[in-house]
């Protein structure tokens, strides 16, 4: 009985709710409309029970079961006016005439993403990063998240340094790419690209060997591309006269490159910077090239600089001219050059007062300085490479000639005034070629670096200071000149192997050298006292070396490199107190490895290395006579290193989030072991043998986080650093140890959440402490907060900055203020600017340091208050 | 063996060079999507993100990688004026090695097209992978939709949730009746509006709406550049997920095999002749089967 009532029931539902067979057609004035949708719902619901599309012809059909009286038809379609209205749960035809709609659509401006990741490439949009305070692309470089720049102008990614700066994927200006960040408008650039591992070498690349560095390259607009641009800053100012010029033509087509830069100043502008050279890479190091430093045979007794921004205490009248350029040759072969003259004459001014504080007595020293260095240097440098899949040859060029003079002079207690003068002319060519090819089934790489130095330099003291005999010091000349000459040739081969899953390199080459070192003395004084002392050195030095190097990938995110180096060295020296032979095992080994989990590579390894430090040993003088207050010290001959050394690295990227965070400590320990030392009483040399090893450990720590916020454009960074160095160091027969640390902190803040307005603060404090056996200065502390504050009113842009420098030992406090400004209008193709320099016109800077009994005061001379009214006009 | 390598994947992109446009009608709209993916399922924290367009117009719709046709162009011009040179008896000699190129290969080049060539048809071309170029058609319905009553505002729209699963994954795609279109980002098609935002449930992929707007009087939609070098072999999905089974367990192998035409043995040895294990690429695809 019941089941009846049940089947009655569901009958009865079946009756009221059958299937119904909506249809019907749509058309507007003039003919169907396709592809609109139609969509029905319960009666006063917006849920959609069924919905389709009209087909070609504009006809639709619905079939449905309704659980309700009534539903709801609505029509949409995106050129019409919506439909919607109440119809009877029935089969029915339905014929709509549809009405063009008036309403627009409502657009969405598409966001250009600010970074975009594309396997080991990550783009950033230059024009998310940028404001209006920017004028070259370090400005906008130095705010995107993972990026970071050092004082010198280093690039940074995700924590190591770059190996390429492309501009358009050509590498116009190798290690010298200061030249393109600080001189490169950021509105010529659409996106900053940087390739993570990248191998610019395609014969590696094509068989997957991938480099240990980032690389960067720009990606210019396509205005860029087409013309060449020229672009001029001129000013002038008071005090009459100052000035500040600068022309730049750039040229980058995609088969020819130029960077062109001609300009003078001074305002305290440091030219010199743009031609740094930054070569930190594995690849370099495993080519064996080393950067070659100009390393000064003499020096002038000179107070240290100040804490501050050179342009504040140099004067200088600056020069320079820089031609750079490429051109892309038939089948992947290119041509680099690179030529520069640069005219520098610094001068800087100070005073120090020094007071002794005796049981009985204080003893003040008053002494005034004054140092200009007349600088030109000539460089010039050609580069060609060619770069197949099957081949690799590049050969690189550099002739530099550098002229210097220095001329300090001091005066003491206002009655003794001791000029120094120095000339340190410096010549180099070098030569630097290599080549991959395929032997077999084998890569093999040549490698020939050839390198040759000359520097005859000259210093003179009078009167000298230090006392001969009898001699009176205010009557003593003091004259020396050394000439360096050295000449060296370094050939190796190199092959690349797998075997057992390894990765396998083999080095072995020849480095032949020659250097003769002739150091010659002379004291004179008007009683015909002439003494002289005559040193030279000569050597030879054969060097060879057997390098392994052998990498191991474990999965896609593990690896682990070893390398193992021996160099036998044979040394042939003559000098003037005979001739030795010497035979020195040198030796180096190193295990790396490395983890990566996601956003996070951990890296760690360590190495043990016996060396022959190879630039002091030449330089057997230096120290000697290096300045006018010393007296003789101990010189060095050959000094033999031993050491060990860790280092652990962290790295934390997470770029589309904007958070970084990177860190690495190293410490290296070991001894230097003297084999000789010249020890000098007056003028007489007494050269000894010593068996003296003296201890050492320096611990570097590093750490830098840093974190963007997209929604706000604004950009936190803070960063720490430790240096500590101790060492065991011996004068006049004495030990001593040394203990030498400094910490440093920095915050740096930009925003610009309002285009209105740019802010950025930067904050730094370092601490200085120096200790000498048990004996600990009080430690020295320099904070540092430098405020910008950039406001734009339509064509107007007012920055005003404000740099806090507060140096603090003990009791002692002193605080310097500076303020500098710039109004800036737009117009429709150049700029103006009114830069106000030093607004409170200071015009010294104290620098107090107290160590043991002395308490030491030095005064820097500013560059007073300045106006330079400036143009800017590009074409 | 490695060097054998070298020299097939300088002939690659010789290979067909036909012409191979589809001309679309006048489109009316472009919708921009921000996609993010992890390519490797491995290492879910690696995401790449790219930008796609989807050009519609009232009875078709094209979806494309901008940035892979305008390097494609680049490639062509290059390629054409090696041609030309070739032509006037300089030897032929392609170099597609630079960064731009190498940025290419890294890029998607899938292009969907809805409706075509018949209003319950799509129409799927690539040439991702290598020497090879293939477009497979597919019928309507592919997807079975499940409305839902969750609402929410993205952008400024007012959203209606989705759901489907399709082919191995699970999609919750967010879409409005505010702009009513059947077509759909990728492969999506028959919702009563446009996609605003769709994941699947591994968060694997995302299509993410950033851009709508009205295109020129005059556009045309297209699915290719003019004069793109690629002759698309007809197949069916059935193959091409074959296709691109055997190209990702034997890259290498499948890469001479295209290039010259007949089945060439590649052994993968190591210096002593021993064999090695074939290289793989770890992928994560869109489509399971």
């Amino acid at each position: 009985m019941r089941s009846i009532v049940v089947l009655l029931l569901l009958c009865s539902i079946q009756i009221s709710f059958a299937q119904v067979v909506i249809e019907g057609s749509l058309q507007d004035s003039k003919e169907a409309v396709v592809n609109a949708t139609v969509l029905l719902y319960a009666p006063h619901s917006e849920k959609i029970l069924l919905y389709t599309f009209t087909d070609s012809k504009g006809k639709f059909r619905l079939t449905l079961t309704p659980t309700t009286d009534s539903l709801e038809i609505e029509i949409r379609h995106i050129s019409y006016e919506k439909i919607r209205q109440k119809i009877p749960a029935t089969s029915q035809k339905l014929n709509f005439t549809l009405k063009e709609s008036v309403s627009e659509i409502k657009e969405i401006e598409v966001k250009v993403n600010p970074v975009t990741i594309r396997n080991d490439t990550t783009t950033y949009n230059v024009r998310s990063f940028a404001s209006q305070a920017d004028r070259n692309i370090k400005d906008v470089l130095a705010k995107m998240p993972g990026v970071e720049i050092t004082d010198n102008g280093l690039i940074k990614y995700k924590g190591k340094p770059i190996s390429k700066f492309y501009i358009d994927n050509l590498d116009m200006l190798g290690k010298r790419y200061n030249l393109a960040s600080e001189n490169v408008p950021w509105d010529m650039v659409d996106e900053v690209e940087f390739y993570e591992n990248h191998q610019d070498i395609k014969l590696l690349d094509s068989l997957g060997i991938k480099g240990s560095n980032p690389a960067l390259n720009l990606r210019l607009n396509p205005d860029a591309k087409k013309r060449i641009t020229l672009a001029a800053e001129t000013g002038v100012g008071i005090p009459f006269l100052l000035w500040d010029a600068k022309t730049t033509a750039f040229k980058f087509f995609q088969k020819h490159q130029f960077l062109n830069i001609l300009q003078s100043n001074n305002i305290g502008k440091d030219l010199e910077k743009e031609l740094t050279e930054h070569s930190i890479s594995l690849e370099q190091i495993l080519l064996r090239r080393f950067p070659h430093q100009r390393n000064d045979l003499l020096q002038v007794a000179q107070i240290a600089n100040p804490p501050l921004e050179k342009n504040r205490y140099i004067f200088n009248q600056s020069a320079s001219s820089s031609l750079n350029g490429i051109v892309q040759l038939p089948n992947s072969a290119q041509l680099r050059y690179h030529f520069t003259y640069l005219y520098q004459n610094n001068q800087n001014r100070n005073e120090s007062r020094q007071q002794l504080f005796f049981l009985q007595d204080t003893i003040t020293i008053n002494e005034k300085q004054s140092f200009t260095q007349k600088q030109h240097l000539l460089q010039g440098e050609l580069q060609y490479e060619k770069n197949l899949k099957s081949l690799y040859t590049k050969n690189v060029f550099t002739a530099k000639k550098f002229w210097e003079s220095q001329v300090a002079n001091a005066s003491l207690f206002g009655l003794l005034n001791v000029a120094q003068d120095l000339k340190n002319p410096y010549w180099q060519i070098q030569n630097e070629f290599q080549t991959y090819r395929w032997q077999g089934s084998k890569i093999v790489q040549w490698v020939s670096n050839s390198y040759l130095k000359f520097l005859p330099q000259r210093l003179q003291v009078s009167p000298n200071l230090w006392q001969v005999g009898s001699v009176s010091p205010e009557r003593t000349n003091f004259l020396q000149e050394v000439s360096g000459f050295r000449v060296e040739s370094e050939n190796f081969r190199s092959s690349t192997t797998e075997w057992q899953k390894l990765l396998i390199r083999t080095q072995t080459g020849i480095k032949v050298a020659y250097r003769r070192l002739e150091s010659k003395l002379l004291l004179q004084s008007p009683e015909q006292n002439k003494d002289s002392l005559g040193n030279n050195l000569q050597d030879y030095s054969y060097q060879l070396f057997a390098n392994l190097n052998a990498e191991r990938k474990i999965g896609r995110r593990s690896n682990f490199n070893f390398n193992a180096e021996y160099t036998p060295l044979a040394l042939w020296q003559n000098t003037e107190i005979g001739l030795y032979n010497n035979f020195f095992h040198q030796y180096s080994s190193r295990v790396m490895f490395s983890q990566k989990w996601g956003s996070w590579t951990l890296s760690g390894g360590g190495g043990f290395s016996q060396n022959i430090e190879e630039e002091t040993h030449w330089f057997n003088t230096q120290g000697i006579f290096r300045n006018y207050r010393s007296i003789f010290e101990n010189g060095l001959l050959v000094p033999q290193r031993n050491n060990w050394q860790v280092m652990a690295y962290v790295f934390y990227n997470d770029v589309l989030n904007g958070w970084s965070w990177n860190s690495d400590v190293s410490l290296l320990n070991g001894y230097n072991n003297y084999r000789y030392a010249i020890d000098y009483r007056g003028i007489l040399e007494n050269r000894q043998i010593l068996g003296l090893q003296t201890p050492f450990e320096t611990l570097i720590a590093n750490t830098r986080f840093n974190k963007y916020f997209y929604s706000a454009r604004s950009n936190l960074s803070v960063s720490g650093m430790l240096i500590q160095n101790k060492s065991l160091q011996r004068q006049n027969n004495q030990d001593f140890t040394s203990n030498f640390q400094n910490w440093q902190t920095e915050t740096k803040f930009t925003c610009n959440y309002w285009s209105f307005l740019n802010l950025s603060y930067q904050g730094r404090l370092n601490v200085f402490q120096t200790a000498l056996n048990t004996q600990i200065t009080p430690p020295n502390l320099q904070i540092r907060h430098q405020i910008s504050v950039g406001l734009q009113l339509k064509r107007w842009l007012i920055t005003t900055k404000t740099y806090h420098l507060t140096s603090m030992q003990q009791n002692q406090r002193l605080s310097n203020y500076f303020v500098d400004m710039s109004l800036q209008r737009k117009f429709e193709r150049l700029e103006a600017e009114l830069q106000i320099f030093n607004l409170t016109n200071q015009n010294s800077f104290t620098l107090a340091q107290v160590q043991e009994n002395i308490l030491r005061e030095t005064f820097f001379e500013l560059r007073p208050f300045n106006l330079l009214l400036k143009v800017y006009w590009r074409m | 063996m490695i060097r054998s390598y070298l020299l097939l994947t300088l002939t690659l992109t010789i290979y067909n060079y036909l012409f191979a446009q589809v001309r679309l009608g006048k489109g009316e709209f472009r919708a921009v999507y921000r996609t993010t993916k992890v390519a490797d399922s491995t290492q879910p924290s690696k995401i790449s993100v790219d930008t796609l367009f989807l050009e519609f117009s009232k009875t078709r719709s094209v979806y494309y990688n901008p940035s892979y046709r305008a390097l494609d162009s680049i490639a062509l011009t290059r390629t054409a004026n090696t041609l030309k040179a070739a032509k006037a008896g300089a030897p032929a000699r392609l170099d597609f090695s630079d960064n731009t190129l190498s940025a290419m290969r890294n890029k998607n080049s899938n292009v969907i097209v809805h409706c075509y060539p018949t209003n319950q048809k799509l129409t799927f071309f690539t040439h991702n992978l290598p020497g090879k170029a293939f477009m497979y058609e597919e019928d309507y319905p592919l997807f079975q939709w499940q409305m839902t009553e969750e609402t929410q505002n993205i952008k400024g729209y007012l959203c209606k949730k989705a759901v489907t699963h399709f082919r191995g994954r699970t999609w919750e795609v967010w879409y409005t009746l505010d702009i009513p279109t059947p077509f759909g980002v990728w492969k999506f098609y028959g919702l009563p509006g446009l996609v605003v935002l769709a994941k699947d449930s591994k968060n694997h992929f995302t299509f993410e709406l950033i851009g709508l707007k009205r295109l020129p009087a005059n556009y045309e939609m297209i699915t290719h550049y003019e004069g793109e070098p690629i002759a698309f072999s007809k197949i069916t999905h059935k193959k091409y997920m074959q296709e691109l089974k055997k190209y990702l367990e034997d890259p290498i192998g499948y890469m001479s095999a295209a290039i010259m035409n007949s089945p060439v043995q590649v052994d993968v040895k190591d210096k002593q002749g021993r064999d090695k294990p074939k290289p793989k690429i770890i992928h994560n695809p869109i489509e399971y089967e």
